[in-house]
């Protein structure tokens, strides 16, 4: 019989309940990862920094063509390592579960990218916080440091983290557990669907649990993890074309909206703000110009600018980077781009019905640069 | 002066400020010289921002 190294452990209970079990272990931390060399040993020296034992730290390389597997086995037992065809991010982690037996061995699975940096107490929290009124949870996100893509991102970041998902948790809809920092309870593995092919898997994983109402999902702000961003325009576009494409993929294949549900009700809230700014843009120039006043156009926009630039000192100020403030003007483009994408993504998505499935392949090809941050000290 | 650090910011405060003295001689409505003076001042500020990105890569 495989102990996968868990102790034997005898309960003190009477002789008539007495049974014998396995202690599992807390918490084990798996990488998938496909071509990732540049980044995976900065990953792997960060997650042992933070409190990660290293004999809890397991590699699934995907199909890797470069030194990704030589890269984990400077760090990582040979033992912990899985080398698999290609066959996508989400087989990746679920057949790196059941090979390892992280089910049998361990209370929870942590879920990384293999461009992660960890704040110094991040394992150490998520072991405190972890309990077994969750299924999930997930830390807090945010930007290593870069170009102008990172600020926004850092901007984003900072509300989307500091305030929205504060609410969501409150309310208990949290819509996806980012691939950066995403905790599974292995008791609900076997309840979940890794062979569903999508582009946003960490969501499809996240709308599984709701949809089956597994549990709650626990956000600990507190447990801070780092993640690369794009480093120029294509990438970032690309990106969140990306990002896009699987949301509404879920959407979709989960029939969000259909069912009263506190999720759909949720979902269709977000999808309303980016209706609502849509029709602000395109109508009231239109109305404008029939009218021959401008003044609602620009009460608009300077409404939005003071808004805007309120949150984006506040983002500077919160995450101590004045560069932040710097790129402030450039955002506005990325607003608009996102906007386009949104609903250029539901067009494809919803209205054309395509790309309904992913095919298994990564996104990050050619996409990492070599992390360079001092974001560990956070 | 013009590739150090917050010049984009400062060029666009100073933008702005110029149009705000100057767009009063348009008639315009009030909000809609602001705005256009925040317009200018973001326009400047970017296109500096752009150019010493542009600046520092060579």
């Amino acid at each position: 019989m495989r102990h996968h190294g868990a102790a034997l452990f005898i309960c003190k209970e009477p002789m008539s309940r007495q049974r014998y079990h396995y202690a599992k272990r807390k918490l084990a931390l798996i990488i998938p990862a496909h071509n990732e060399e540049v980044v995976l040993g900065d990953t792997i020296q960060s997650a042992i920094a933070a409190g990660q034992n290293v004999a809890d730290i397991f590699v699934v390389s995907d199909g890797s063509r470069d030194a990704t597997v030589a890269v984990a086995s400077e760090f990582v037992d040979p033992s912990n390592i899985l080398d698999q065809p290609q066959g996508g991010k989400a087989m990746a982690i679920f057949n790196g579960i059941k090979h390892f037996g992280l089910e049998e061995r361990y209370r929870w699975v942590h879920i990384a990218d293999a461009d992660g940096v960890f704040s110094p107490t991040y394992f150490s929290v998520l072991r405190q916080r972890l309990n077994s009124k969750y299924v999930a949870a997930t830390g807090h996100v945010q930007s290593l440091q870069g170009g102008w893509i990172s600020k926004y991102r850092t901007y984003e970041y900072t509300i989307g983290l500091e305030i929205l998902r504060r609410i969501q948790n409150f309310f208990g809809v949290i819509p996806v557990i980012p691939g950066a920092t995403s905790v599974f309870r292995t008791d609900i593995i076997k309840k979940l669907d890794f062979t569903q092919h999508s582009l946003t898997e960490d969501m499809d994983l996240t709308m599984q649990i709701h949809r089956h109402k597994l549990g709650r999902i626990a956000y600990i702000p507190q447990a801070k993890a780092f993640t690369q961003d794009p480093k120029d325009f294509s990438d970032y576009y690309k990106q969140i074309q990306r990002w896009y494409r699987g949301a509404f993929q879920v959407m979709t294949r989960h029939r969000i909206g259909l069912r009263p549900h506190r999720i759909d009700l949720y979902m269709g809230y977000m999808i309303l703000e980016e209706v609502v700014l849509l029709l602000e843009i395109l109508l009231l120039p239109v109305l404008a110009y029939i009218s021959h006043s401008y003044v609602q156009v620009a009460e608009l926009f300077l409404g939005d600018f003071l808004v805007f630039l309120g949150f984006t000192l506040w983002s500077g100020l919160l995450n101590r980077r004045h560069d932040v403030v710097e790129a402030f003007p450039l955002f506005y483009l990325l607003r608009f781009v996102n906007l386009y994408v949104f609903f250029a993504s539901w067009f494809e998505i919803v209205v054309l019905r395509k790309f309904r499935t992913a095919r298994p392949g990564w996104s990050t090809a050619g996409r990492r640069y070599r992390i360079v941050t001092d974001a560990g000290s956070n | 002066m013009l590739y150090g650090k917050g010049s984009g910011t400062v060029l666009g405060a100073a933008t702005g400020g110029a149009a705000v003295v100057a767009l009063p001689q348009t008639g315009a409505n009030t909000t809609v010289q602001i705005a256009l003076a925040v317009a200018a001042g973001l326009a400047v500020w970017a296109a500096v921002y752009v150019a010493r990105a542009k600046f520092s890569q060579r």
